[in-house]
């Protein structure tokens, strides 16, 4: 992945390029190698200019070429939606190895054009006027807990500081500077109970994830899992978040007691301590105490967000999901430096994206396993 | 495709019901997501509702001043929005739908006498 961040001379293409030779060479593959990809991006069209053919552009520049290249669009849940689709093309065994890459290009020198893309991940039919809904909605959800007593503003507090260190440790992460409870606490009021620097901002980046098929029985960093879905309609059935880690547990043959690591879709950080009980790390109402405890810091039992989570690493949208990906990759084989998780064999990985009829428009679940020394 | 209309002066959101469980959705689905039946007529909903959640945004966003309030309301008939608030309005509130048809856009206020639409 490349140092997500404001870049506004690095184009689109230039991020994917660095992304893409990061990961093959990590691989010990070569763009020749590649026999299929997946590019996700979901800002191009409206921030760019670039609305159709995006991953033929920015792949060719990366000297892949002559194979299928699909065009993924999933809002926030693009990189992962990428990685799916390649983990089936593999599965499938049409191909051997296949690339999935994941692009967003936000600082286009005007945040208002870039909040107004970003609104897209919605139903515009339904949304259009209506105003910045995303962080409105993580702000109700987190009012619900603090007005039941479930949560308090200083959980807000400490989980913001937790991602803000962590990201300190992040040679990726946009934004690396620690911060007190009361620098968040007393930043500039966002919605509710969310203030500057519990929320993602904009940025600039790209991460990529090559996989290959290999022999069961194998070693090395394995997918054990991987899940994608639709959201629900009017809160008819199961949420996307809660299905896609339902699923995925059901697929790895593994539980939350198994995790040693997770990355999770923080777009607000307080939005980690809702994940902290759909992932069934505590029982719900318990995701005050869990973090408290110091379970979810690096060092815990189950560090969650080790990289810094969306708010510190940054949030260039389609390059998130697989930005958690690389995380994991480094913490499954031990290169996460200063931030490295001891004893990482199982992670998992959540990302999901946009709004729509009452549920998230897209998740996706995926658990990685070291399954070196088996 | 219009959102809201105006009837004898009161505001109405479009939508769809089904006709097969009465389920009720904004905007019309072509197939009702509560049980898959495919004969969902067009039906106009509101204007009363309730709120469940509210909250006081201060960012602004094309078209909007900050600061404003945004919330979920669920209409009489059943379909929840995520809407535009005329002002503060906690969870439980009653509201009721303001439309303006020239430009398409709605908005809940709080329940009283004499605020049943505005039109600029």
């Amino acid at each position: 992945m490349t140092h997500f961040g404001k870049w506004p001379e690095v184009p689109l293409r230039a991020m994917s390029s660095e992304a893409v030779s990061a990961s093959l060479a990590d691989a010990g593959v070569s763009a020749a190698d590649v026999e299929v990809a997946f590019f996700a991006n979901s800002l191009g069209g409206l921030l760019v200019g670039q609305e159709a053919l995006r991953g033929e552009v920015c792949l060719h520049d990366a000297g892949i070429f002559g194979i299928p290249i699909v065009n993924v669009e999933n809002a926030c849940a693009g990189g992962a939606t990428a990685l799916w689709s390649a983990v089936r093309a593999v599965r499938s065994g049409e191909f051997r190895v296949a690339l999935a890459v994941g692009a967003e290009k936000m600082f286009v020198g005007d945040t208002q054009r870039t909040l107004a893309a970003l609104q897209t991940a919605a139903d515009v039919a339904t949304t259009q006027g209506q105003g910045l809904q995303f962080v409105a909605l993580y702000a109700m959800r987190l009012q619900q807990r603090l007005d039941a007593g479930l949560l308090t503003k200083e959980h807000l507090a400490l989980v913001t500081r937790k991602g803000k260190a962590n990201g300190v440790e992040n040679e990726y992460a946009q934004f690396r500077t620690a911060m007190t409870d009361a620098e968040i606490l007393g930043g500039r009021v966002i919605a509710g109970p969310l203030t500057l620097p519990m929320v993602s901002g904009i940025s600039d980046g790209a991460a990529a994830v090559v996989v290959i098929g290999r022999p069961s029985g194998s070693s090395g960093v394995c997918v054990t899992a991987s899940v994608l879905s639709s959201g629900s309609v009017d809160g008819l059935g199961e949420t996307v978040v809660g299905t896609t880690i339902r699923r995925a547990y059901l697929e790895a043959g593994v539980g939350p007691e198994d995790l040693d690591v997770a990355e999770v879709h923080d777009a607000v950080s307080p939005a980690e301590l809702f994940r902290y009980e759909e992932l069934g790390l505590c029982g719900t109402g318990e995701a005050g105490a869990l973090l408290e405890s110091g379970a979810t810091a690096v060092g815990g039992r189950i560090p969650v967000n080790p990289s810094g989570g969306l708010t510190a690493r940054g949030h260039p949208v389609a390059a998130t999901g697989l930005a958690q990906i690389a995380e994991l990759t480094w913490q499954l084989t031990g290169r996460a430096g200063r931030r490295q998780v001891d004893g990482c064999r199982v992670a998992l990985a959540q990302n999901s994206g946009g709004w729509i009829d009452g549920d998230t428009g897209a998740g996706s679940v995926h658990i990685l396993q070291n399954r070196s020394g088996e | 495709m219009a959102r809201v209309r105006l009837v004898d002066g009161q505001a109405r959101l479009l939508g769809g019901r089904c006709s097969q469980c009465g389920h009720a959705t904004v905007p019309r689905r072509n197939a009702c997501p509560s049980c898959h039946g495919e004969t969902v007529g067009e039906v106009e909903l509101g204007p009363t509702g309730s709120v469940i959640s509210s909250v006081e945004l201060y960012v602004p966003t094309a078209g909007v001043e900050a600061p404003y309030w945004v919330g979920l309301v669920k209409l009489s008939e059943g379909p929840t929005l995520f809407t535009r608030l005329a002002g503060a309005a906690g969870p439980g509130s009653a509201v009721e739908l303001v439309v303006e048809p020239e430009t398409d856009s709605y908005w809940f206020a709080a329940s009283q006498a004499g605020v049943e639409t505005a039109s600029s």
